[in-house]
């Protein structure tokens, strides 16, 4: 018996010319070579070593085999579609493993001694959530670091008036193996970088 | 199998038809969830998209290649008529969820469609710093939208001179298209993850529960039974890597879509990335649910269709009946 929605309900009245059908399959074909490429552009990550080291033995081996069959790069006039498409990005997420997340705390001041410790300030849940999301910049692109860390020291300022100096405090979350937290190991924060601004009048 | 055969598997594959109603739920679908993520950070506009935000426009533009959209372009333009930038972001911000409720209604749906498009794609870039997976999700059901005949089906106009139709019907390239996206997501998302070894022995589950910025519920308890975590990685593994395969078996497909539904579940509970479970449900729903929402659809419409045949055969005084 067929199921609800499967042709044998409606009618075949559809017509789509052959000319038609011939540009969807093109398109189809030249839409999951973006897809692809991308994804094999963003695989290219795994050939540093810090990530490469995390590939278990057998993952080395397999990746090792395959990576020279990988894209080197996207040709330019693809990259205005794929960007049209949110196909412009890879789909690995969380791997090969999952890293330690990082953190931020803003430490305020001024020249009375006042000092003040805030973490970072949103409005909505959604905002707050989605401002941890800038730390994948952050370590991907280290020319960016010290500017993105003045402009979220800025920012706070501007939220918290009458502090004169901010000290961008960057770390990550250490988080025990499964095993070492049963032997009473907690996480712990490692700071790993630390950014001064001080407000001119 | 002589060619005229494979010729005619292959168009079936390919252009079978299929109820366009699909289309219509597609539509109204993703109308409503960019709607939704879009309100869920209407507090934060400035903050994210302002250029004094918490990442100023100049830096977020260094890594913006020329043609990619931005929000800069409308700013700076009705700067000259005297608009200013925060007036000038919520008008583009009140523009888009006029234009998604026009989208989701099916009022000039392709042009709505490419506008909702470039004016998400104006608040992502220059909301760079602050968007990640399912920006792109959503960028691409845009883009599905533009690209689709949505607005050929269950449009307000047509509902309301012919009711609800089901059986106008569409070729099935555009889920195939949809399809074979998802297939590609989460093949690679598995082999990527596949390489590392913190998905085979369970370290990833029990890294990814406690993220402190998607920290939900207290999940230290799963060190006590580390197995589960094991049996949980692996389990991610395994429906990923064999999404593209067991997905498009019609006698297992029923099977991976639930589970596929239930780990994105999971996400949004343990994680609390609704947003991301709800897209990627949604796209699941649509690509390989696509039977039983249309059978769906169909029940809903005959059922309306039956209730208004009820009421307007009642004579004058008379109390209209459940269409219960």
């Amino acid at each position: 018996m067929p199921f609800p929605g499967s042709n044998a309900f409606i009618p075949n009245t559809h017509i789509m010319k052959t000319y038609q059908k011939i540009g969807w399959i093109c398109l189809l074909v030249v839409h999951f070579g973006v897809i692809v490429s991308f994804n094999l552009l963003g695989l290219q990550k795994y050939n540093e070593e810090e990530v490469f080291n995390q590939l278990s033995p057998r993952g080395q081996q397999v990746y090792a085999a395959v990576q020279p069959y990988f894209t080197k790069s996207i040709p330019s006039f693809l990259v205005p579609y794929a960007h049209l498409a949110g196909t412009d990005t890879g789909y690995s997420l969380f791997s090969p493993n999952v890293p330690s997340s990082m953190s931020v705390a803003f430490e305020l001041s001024n020249p009375r001694g006042d000092t003040v410790a805030v973490l970072p300030t949103l409005n909505t849940r959604e905002g707050t959530d989605r401002f941890y999301v800038n730390f994948n910049t952050y370590k991907s692109v280290e020319e960016m670091r010290t500017l993105l860390a003045f402009s979220w020291g800025v920012r706070t300022m501007e939220i918290y008036p009458g502090y004169t100096d901010v000290a961008v405090v960057l770390g990550s979350h250490r988080k025990p193996s499964m095993k070492d937290h049963r032997h009473g190991v907690q996480s712990h924060f490692v700071e790993s970088a630390r950014y001064e601004f001080t407000l001119n009048e | 199998m002589n060619k005229l055969q494979i010729r005619t598997a292959l168009d079936q594959f390919f252009f079978a038809p299929v109820s366009g109603s699909i289309l219509a739920f597609f539509r109204v679908a993703v109308a409503l969830f960019c709607m939704a993520k879009f309100l869920s950070f209407r507090g934060d506009i400035l903050n994210m998209f302002g250029s004094y935000g918490f990442v100023r426009t100049e830096i977020t533009e260094i890594l913006l290649s020329d043609f990619k959209p931005r929000l800069s372009w409308f700013t700076e333009i009705v700067s000259s008529v005297g608009m200013g930038e925060v007036a000038a972001i919520y008008t583009l911000y009140v523009l888009f969820l006029v234009v998604l409720v026009a989208l989701g209604l099916g009022i000039q749906s392709r042009i709505m469609a490419l506008l909702a498009l470039f004016l998400h794609l104006m608040f992502f870039n220059s909301g760079r710093m602050f968007m990640y997976g399912v920006d792109y999700f959503t960028t691409s059901a845009l883009f599905y939208c533009a690209l689709f005949p949505v607005g050929r089906y269950g449009t307000l106009r047509q509902i309301r001179k012919h009711g609800f139709e089901t059986s106008t019907q569409m070729p099935i390239i555009y889920l195939r298209i949809l399809q074979g996206h998802l297939c590609l997501v989460y093949f690679f998302g598995g082999v990527s993850k596949a390489l590392g070894n913190h998905w085979w022995n369970g370290e990833a589950i029990w890294r990814a529960v406690s993220i402190p910025g998607f920290y939900q519920i207290d999940m230290s308890w799963l060190a006590s039974v580390p197995w589960l975590s094991m049996v949980l990685g692996i389990g991610v593994l395994f429906l990923e890597c064999g999404y593209p395969l067991f997905i498009n078996i019609r006698k297992t497909r029923p099977v991976f879509l639930v589970l596929i539904i239930t780990m994105h579940a999971g996400i949004g509970i343990v994680m609390g990335l609704w947003y991301f479970a709800v897209l990627m449900i949604l796209l699941n729903g649509v690509g390989y649910g696509y039977p039983w929402i249309i059978g769906w659809l169909t029940r809903f419409s005959t059922r309306r269709e039956s209730s208004l045949t009820v009421n307007t055969s009642l004579e004058p005084g008379k109390v209209a009946s459940s269409p219960h």
